[in-house]
């Protein structure tokens, strides 16, 4: 009787956290009416395979930079099917897929912790509170999370089956984790490593068998039968050299590990970090239990891949916040478990819905679009445009990643794309976006500077991101801005395009 | 060693490290951290003025009424005076030590309410590593603060033996206390007397318990007499009332109050909010096995007085936070509680260690952020030697309208008068304290909109704080503006007067001033 109870609770929360997960997830693109941040450099890519016939192309047209089509083409490839089958536009499919897709990481997150904490109950716990947060409603449910959400459903769908095929020994799961672990390594070039890394520790815990050797090998050698062909033809056509380089941004350093305490980036939840400390003494929790399969997952995903690390590791984090919370927080509120429940539920609906709404403040507007249709129109194609939003950081600046895809015109300080090219020097390529943007306030002569030999044509000034440092900012678009008043009495510039929150200024010859 | 020699020695490691934490931004400042200016102004009033209570502090040249309560000011005077100590080094390291003071006070006052001696200590540890417990009180301007929260510990342990252990003798500290709270802080006295209402109700509700907290109104209202009637005197009730309303001017409303307190984001913690987390659960565990009085004690202070209720706060929360841990978390972390695992001492180090590096953080940042430098106390020396005394300054510095350090000092270093500056009004009744907040926001933002920003307002000088602002940008090519004072980030334009124009501001200053500065002085 007691776990009839059990099992319809645990039932009704899985479907309230795959219900408001999926609600909070889509919300933003929604609210914003547009792909959220990022996914400018994907929308041409979808239509370079479009213009081709699905042929891959040798290189993409973004931001006329030769940047190789190097990047596992599968979400790509779905992308820009749907758009042609259903005649929807690519930017619907931005705006909406990538949220969809994030929607589906829920159940697929219950059955990842059905394998590890094997209590349903525990389980369905930790997947509301992986629903609920904020972080994942963030990187995966952007523009740019067409090729992210399909990597880390891919990921978590090889994880759920290496973890049976170690556990259990039996061949059947070899070609299900096959088919997951070639689809992973088709979507989305981190995830690859995470899906290499989940099964090698999953192997540690459960097996530690020749057996398991030997099916692993056979699973890796599936994977390669699979996915190889695309990296083979890339190495054909490009050599080793995009790999390499992409391999060069990953973030790895020595000090990599430092960011493994800082839960509160990992969660972003904006209010109170209810999910984060609790997801911290969960992991104390299971080391004083022995139980170290959840802490080796959240380090080891720290320490292997620390840029996007902030994102996955949410799944372990949620586990241990789960096992916590049932384990020992509802014990200690006995038959009063409304009360937690009381505490619980507003706090995180609060941060999610916060969190939700200045996620969707992180969108290119309509002006903007209006202004990148007149560069479309009115300069040449060859023109090089110096893109300035007052965003430092470049991952975070929308109007930069869109600009190219958007307006047709080469952006000399768009990054987006060029982790294939770079390598380490995609680090200069940060730090001098950071220096040119300081030039709005500093005016004419920084500029100057700061450019050095580089060529530009235009200047392109929207002056009002939505964020500073990727930080939620308040600045809006002045016409009192250092920078453009010198511009406006500078007789080297002459301004072309001018509407209430952005000006482009041409360079005189 | 036996418990009550372990417990000692917990408390005392506990109040080394907070020694530490709260000691190390004073050390590493060379002025006091952020505010203070006016009650540096008001110290020196009363010294100036023979120890007898002024009618107005000369604070800004604005006539503000001398209605602060004045100990703490009694407090360091005596001090700078008998030592040879400056009042601005007293300003630096005292408000850090009283505030050290607050930890064995708190300690006392928790083992009195919560039922074991091991939660008060863990509450204790909770209280040393919040930031909310000491950020404010560090400051220059916690002259007041710091002294008003220990009494205020003190007298709220007071207040509960007051209805739990009745006596003649704890009637008398009660109101000695509570005396003390009165004339030192404001705030202070309104969360004594929240927490004593709580209490009464909580513990006593008898006819006797109401005469012996009437006993002790009526013994700090007769005794803290020589303030608040010399302030009476001179002024009537009007300073009182407009602190109340300045007060209310800055604080949200009950509901607000209630919002708030559901973000539970007020202990100040950089990183992550372990000790909110901890604490806010904690209300929570306790609330379920229905011992309500210190959730109830959260509810009150947030609803009855949200200003200044945060730092009051901390109280109940660290309490909440040391049974959670106790009682939840520690617990599970070991098999048996007599020998402590490899874990729950790593627990134990890293709960420290984040929270010792989290405040150092708050510290740190209070230092670098919030306190003038040595460039500002240049600039303000040569304000002081190279403009005329009658001049009117503008100071954009991008600050908030009560925690401005440049605004709240340049006018007592600088010894010219600050246009915007807020502080003290809040004891002026002339209704206009929220039109000040609101002037001084205003003002702000003309830092990004542009010279035509200034164009209504009067004065004689501009003092801007950050180099490369828009305002600044303009400024430097206005015919009407003159650099004259560049210093780092520093600059300060004066206004080019044209012919036929002239400054009537100062010449309704100069009329204005003298009956003012004469009467500070005769008093």
């Amino acid at each position: 009787m007691q776990n009839r109870i059990k099992d319809k609770e645990y039932f009704l929360l899985l479907i309230l956290a795959f219900l408001l997960g999926g609600w909070f997830r889509i919300m933003p693109s929604w609210l914003a009416g547009f792909p959220v941040n990022d996914g400018g450099m994907f929308y041409t890519m979808m239509n370079d395979l479009q213009v081709n016939n699905f042929i891959p192309p040798l290189y993409t047209t973004y931001n006329q930079s030769n940047i190789p089509f190097a990047y596992p083409p599968l979400a790509l490839y779905i992308g820009a099917t749907l758009s042609h089958v259903l005649n929807i536009s690519e930017l619907d499919i931005l705006q909406w897929l990538p949220s969809i897709i994030n929607t589906f990481t829920i159940p697929a997150f219950f059955f990842l912790a059905k394998e590890i904490i094997v209590d349903r109950f525990k389980c369905a716990i930790a997947t509301v509170i992986f629903a609920f947060t904020p972080h994942l409603y963030e990187w995966l449910s952007m523009g740019g999370g067409l090729t992210r959400s399909f990597g880390t459903i891919f990921m978590m769908l090889t994880a759920i089956f290496s973890y049976r095929m170690f556990t259990h020994g039996h061949n059947k799961y070899v070609l299900p984790t096959i088919l997951f672990g070639s689809l992973t390594a088709l979507s989305h070039t981190e995830s690859i490593i995470f899906a290499i890394m989940l099964p090698i520790i999953f192997w540690f815990f459960t097996s530690r068998s020749i057996h398991g050797v030997k099916l692993g090998i056979l699973t890796a050698i599936g994977v390669l039968i699979f996915a190889g062909p695309w990296y083979l033809l890339v190495i054909y056509k490009h050599g080793f050299d995009p790999y390499l380089s992409a391999l060069r941004t990953g973030g790895q350093n020595p000090f990599a590990f430092l960011l493994l305490f800082n839960f509160r980036e990992i969660t972003s939840e904006p209010i109170i970090d209810l999910i984060a400390v609790t997801g911290f003494l969960g992991l104390v929790f299971h080391i004083a239990k022995k139980e170290y399969i959840i802490p080796i997952l959240y380090i080891a995903m720290y320490l292997i891949q620390p840029r996007s690390a902030h994102t996955i590791v949410n799944i372990p984090l949620a586990m241990a916040a789960g096992v916590f919370f049932t384990d020992v927080l509802l014990p200690g509120f006995k038959k009063r478990t409304g009360l937690i429940l009381g505490l619980v539920i507003p706090l995180t609906m609060a941060n999610s819905i916060y969190q939700i709404y200045v996620i969707s403040l992180n969108a290119i507007t309509k002006d903007e679009r209006s202004a990148f249709a007149w560069v479309a129109d009115n300069t040449p194609e060859d023109g090089r445009f110096l893109v300035l939003t007052g965003e430092p950081l470049a991952f975070c600046d929308s109007t930069s990643e869109w600009f190219p895809a958007l307006a047709e015109r080469q952006s000399i300080t768009t990054i987006q794309g060029q982790e294939w090219v770079s390598g380490n020097d995609i680090h200069k390529y940060l730090a001098r976006k950071s220096s040119l943007e300081k030039c709005l306030i500093e005016g004419l002569k920084c500029l100057e500077q700061e450019l050095g030999n580089i060529k530009m044509d235009y200047v392109y000034i929207a002056n009002y991101s939505p964020t500073i440092n990727c930080n939620q900012s308040r600045s809006q678009f002045l016409e009192t801005n250092p920078l453009i008043i010198d511009l406006k009495k500078s007789s080297k510039y002459v301004m072309q395009y001018e509407s209430t929150k952005l000006v482009v200024f041409m360079k005189v010859k | 060693m036996t418990d009550r020699q372990q417990e000692y020695f917990f408390v005392f490691a506990v109040l080394l490290l907070g020694t530490a934490i709260r000691l190390s931004a004073p050390f590493s400042a060379s002025f006091p951290l952020n505010d203070g200016g006016l009650f540096y102004q008001m110290i020196r009033d009363l010294q100036a003025n023979q120890y007898i209570l002024p009618v107005h502090t000369e604070y800004n040249f604005a006539l503000i009424p001398y209605a602060y309560p004045p100990l703490a000011f009694y407090l360091f005077g005596f001090i700078n005076q008998i030592s040879s100590i400056t009042l601005l080094k007293l300003m630096q390291f005292l408000p850090a030590v009283i505030s050290i003071m607050t930890i064995p006070a708190f300690y006392l006052l928790a083992k009195q309410i919560l039922e074991d001696p091991q939660q008060a200590l863990w509450s204790t540890l909770a209280f040393t590593l919040t930031p909310r417990a000491f950020d404010w009180l560090i400051m220059g301007g916690g002259v007041t603060r710091s002294l008003g929260l220990l009494f205020a510990i003190f007298a709220i342990r007071q207040a509960w033996l007051l209805f739990s252990k009745p006596s003649t003798s704890t009637l008398f500290f009660t109101a000695a206390l509570s005396l003390l709270v009165v004339v030192t802080h404001p705030e202070a006295s309104i969360h004594v007397l929240i927490a004593a209402v709580l209490f009464y109700l909580w513990k006593d509700r008898s006819i006797q318990g109401a005469s012996r907290a009437g006993a002790v109104g009526i013994i700090v209202l007769i005794f803290s007499a020589p303030w608040w009637g010399t302030v009476l005197r001179h002024h009537g009730i009007d300073p009182f009332l407009a602190a109340l309303h300045a007060a209310r001017s800055d604080t949200s409303s009950a509901l607000t109050g209630i919002l708030t307190l559901l973000k539970f984001d007020f202990t100040d913690e950089p990183f992550l909010q372990i000790i909110s987390v901890v604490g806010l659960i904690g209300l929570f565990f306790l609330a379920a096995q229905s011992k309500l009085l210190l959730p109830a004690w959260v509810v009150f202070t947030s609803t009855l007085e949200p200003r200044g209720g945060t730092l009051y706060l901390i109280l109940p929360v660290a309490m909440a936070a040391g049974i959670l841990l106790n009682q939840v978390i520690l617990p599970t972390l070991t098999k048996n509680e007599n020998s402590k695992n490899v874990v729950w001492i790593s627990f134990v180090s890293f709960f420290i260690l984040y929270g010792s590096i989290s405040s150092l953080n708050v510290a740190h940042t209070i230092n670098q952020r919030l306190t003038l430098t040595q460039e500002d106390l240049d600039a303000f020396a040569w304000v002081k030697a190279n403009t005329p005394e009658d001049s009117t300054f503008i100071l954009l510095t991008q600050g908030l309208p009560l925690n401005d350090s440049t605004s709240e000092w340049f006018p007592v270093l600088a010894e010219r008068r600050s246009a915007v500056t807020i502080f003290g009004y809040e004891w002026v009744n002339d209704g206009e304290f929220p039109r000040r907040i609101t002037d001084y926001k205003n003002l702000q933002i003309c830092a990004t909109q542009g010279l035509i920003c200034l164009e209504n307002e009067n004065l004689n000088y501009v003092y801007i704080q950050e180099e490369k602002t828009t305002l600044a940008e303009q400024l430097k090519h206005s015919p009407e503006y003159q650099l004259v004072y560049q210093a780092g980030k520093i600059l300060i334009f004066k206004k080019n007067f044209l012919s036929g124009e002239h400054n009537l501001l100062a010449d309704l200053r100069k009329l204005h001033k003298e009956p003012g500065s004469a009467h500070a002085k005769s008093h």
